[in-house]
């Protein structure tokens, strides 16, 4: 079997990573992934937010036991971390550029070449948040990272059995930032993992598949005072910024076999601007969703044989709505549809099961055992709450009760505060109608406000933005919810069955209202 | 058993066995033993069957309308509206089953029948009706309102 590996290198490689840990959760991702995070800013809003998710996934997925139903799908991908899941580039905090490469003790020479290769701004700002737009200096500080230490043995521990081509290497980043621009191809070179001591197997063969995603331009960011910063990127940057790096990928021989051209010209606003740190938490994009899915193309390609050819992909659009049908989710022809189909059954499926689960499945734990009467609580959970025998029967109950919450969690301010995020209202990105599944303001990782099932019931089966039997919360009750049996599954704990429950209706009520199977 | 058509044929059934059981054998043993002053036993025994076949039409007809009411998928939404729905249905039948016994009481009140065949025609009407309908209900509810019924494990 394949071993994947991604790499989110930036705040949009570590929004990536957002979007594929998403994937994974949906049933969407290859069997197995190893992630890690390449940024010099630790405590940016993009990366803390990637990190505590990427916890979470691997708490919800290690206490999850599933449904013969929800087997292979919900919480699907064994996401492995290293204990130290971001390359944060400077041991030393408040490290300027001049302190890195030692200006200070560098011969007269050497100093005054430095200054023509560098301003006098970028050798003297402080890199805690990150190279600024200015790639230049990236390249440089990352060209030597330390392969035999944490994340990158992430990479190498078991690369020995391996094959040719059996390490899929996946590098995520913008071409026209400061990190993912510098990262991508100066992690991408050839000799530092494609052909690397470790990953080569005789002359020119490689143990690596190495793919990349060039995320070009896809978002602008409101910018409403000045900065007192003298060295910063703004979007207007952008444009310039990547030309000159489509330039350099194609005059450099890159490690890379297989690349990925990923742009948009919505050019919509993702947040306020920041240089960096907690402030720069920009909103979900479904560019970063749609990189997820290039990633999920190189993972899941059939082995490969001999030596790789070099490929590129680029996909378009027919007009500027962004439609399921229009995501790119295959570089096999023949496979597109099917692909789609089964693409937007798992999200839109997992949409449904975070939805219902967050809103009448909490409802419905809050209240008394004694007093519920619902067919499918009674037919699944038949316990005394009086003996302490049958605790473990409770889902209120010890263990069962924190699965449950970490579930609740993960579905309601990670999966479904990110998928909503994705609209932006202005009725081009016609996947999910955020307006039908909460109120308010989102800020993905903190409370959001779910719309109240009991007001609207009809927006659970219409939450996409196209046609569907618009069938209301009462029939998903009724016809779904109540028609589930997996009593039979004697092996699964209270809060398994209590999630599994919620899955097999959602995916049952979906494939009938939303005409997906 | 809780899916239309069966049901609604069971509970047909039902309440045609029910007819048999107080129309012909409870309704023999009332002839042996009811004496009456002025009025043949035929007559008796054809208001007495008149009462239950009316009773008993009108609890079918109620209990069909539980098993519309509860197939509805709004009803699934909102069962604590549903449980206070199977109340009052049985309240009513309980309400029927004595305003028959009191009708019974008024026609018959010249005939001096003891309180003993009053209380046989009660449970006669009783079995008609809210037993009736609390027992097709309990075995035939639909799926989302089955644990309704009292008594329901």
């Amino acid at each position: 079997m394949a071993y994947n590996v991604l790499v989110g290198i930036g705040g949009t490689g570590a929004r990536v990573v957002e979007a594929m840990v998403h994937l994974c959760a949906a049933g969407y991702g290859p069997e197995n992934l190893s992630i890690f995070l390449i940024d010099p800013d630790e405590s940016n809003g993009n990366l803390t937010r990637t990190k505590t998710l990427i916890t979470l996934y691997n708490l919800c997925r290690q206490s999850f036991n599933p449904s013969k139903a929800a087997e292979k799908q919900l919480f699907k991908t064994n996401i492995k971390i290293p204990e130290t899941l971001v390359w944060k580039i400077f041991k030393d905090k408040n490290t300027t550029l001049s302190y890195y490469i030692n200006l200070k003790t560098m011969t007269k020479e050497l100093e005054d070449f430095a200054s023509v290769l560098f301003s006098e701004v970028e050798l003297n700002t402080i890199l805690n948040e990150g190279f600024r737009g200015h790639p230049s200096i990236g390249s440089v500080v990352m060209s030597d990272p330390p392969q035999d230490e944490e994340p990158w043995t992430v990479l190498w521990d078991d690369i020995i059995t391996q094959k040719q081509n059996d390490v899929r290497v996946f590098l995520a980043g913008s071409v026209f930032g400061g990190t993912g621009a510098a990262g991508v191809p100066t992690i991408g070179s050839q000799r530092l993992i494609k052909y690397n001591d470790k990953a080569t197997i005789g002359a020119g063969k490689s143990r690596v598949l190495l793919g990349g995603a060039l995320v070009l331009p896809y978002f602008s960011i409101e910018r409403e005072d000045e900065t007192d910063e003298k060295m910063y990127v703004t979007h207007y940057d952008f444009p310039i910024a990547t030309k000159a790096a489509l330039q350099y990928y194609n005059e450099k021989q890159l490690g890379f076999d297989q690349l990925y051209f990923i742009g948009d010209s919505l050019n919509q606003k993702i947040g306020k601007f920041s240089v960096g740190s907690m402030s720069q938490e920009n909103q979900p994009h479904y560019i970063e969703l749609v990189t997820a899915l290039a990633a999920t193309d190189f993972f899941e390609q059939p082995p490969l044989e001999g030596d790789p050819e070099k490929l590129y992909y680029i996909a378009c659009r027919d007009d500027d709505s962004v439609t399921w049908e229009s995501l790119p989710v295959s570089r096999n022809e023949q496979e597109i549809r099917q692909r789609q189909i089964d693409f937007k059954a798992r999200l839109v499926t997992m949409s449904a099961f975070a939805y219902t689960f967050c809103t009448y499945g909490k409802d419905t734990l809050d209240k008394p055992h004694k007093d519920i009467n619902d067919t499918w609580y009674r037919e699944h959970f038949r316990f005394d709450e009086n003996k302490e025998k049958e605790r473990v029967k409770n889902p209120r109950w010890g263990e069962n009760k924190t699965q449950l919450e970490n579930f609740e969690k993960f579905l309601k301010h990670y999966y479904l505060a990110w998928l909503c995020s994705m609209d932006d209202n202005s009725d081009k990105v016609r996947l999910i109608s955020k307006s039908k599944i909460c109120e308010g303001s989102i800020q993905i990782g903190k409370e959001i406000n779910l719309i109240d099932y009991n007001k609207k019931k009809d927006n659970l089966g219409d939450f996409l933005k196209e046609k569907s039997k618009k069938e209301d919360f009462y029939v998903f009750i009724n016809r779904f919810l109540n028609s589930v049996n997996i009593t039979d599954e004697k092996t699964l704990s209270a809060a398994n069955k209590y999630i599994n429950i919620f899955y097999e209706a959602a995916m049952k009520f979906c494939a009938h209202n939303y005409h997906i199977q | 058993m809780n899916k239309s058509p069966m049901n609604y044929l069971i509970t047909f059934a039902i309440a045609c066995f029910f007819w048999v059981i107080t129309g012909l054998v409870l309704a023999g043993h009332l002839s042996d033993t009811v004496s009456l002053a002025t009025l043949a036993i035929e007559d008796f025994l054809f208001w007495y069957r008149i009462a239950i076949t009316a009773v008993g039409v009108i609890s079918l007809l109620l209990t069909y309308y539980w098993y519309v009411y509860g197939s509805k998928d709004s009803t699934a939404g909102d069962l604590e509206q549903a449980r206070r729905v199977w109340y009052q249905l049985f309240v009513i039948l309980i309400i029927v089953a004595i305003v028959a016994l009191f009708a019974k009481v008024i026609i018959f009140l010249d005939e001096g029948i003891a309180i003993i065949d009053y209380l046989i025609i009660f449970a006669a009407l009783s079995l008609h009706t809210y037993i009736f309908y609390w027992l097709c209900t309990f075995l035939m509810s639909p799926r989302a309102v089955k644990y309704l019924v009292p008594l329901k494990k």
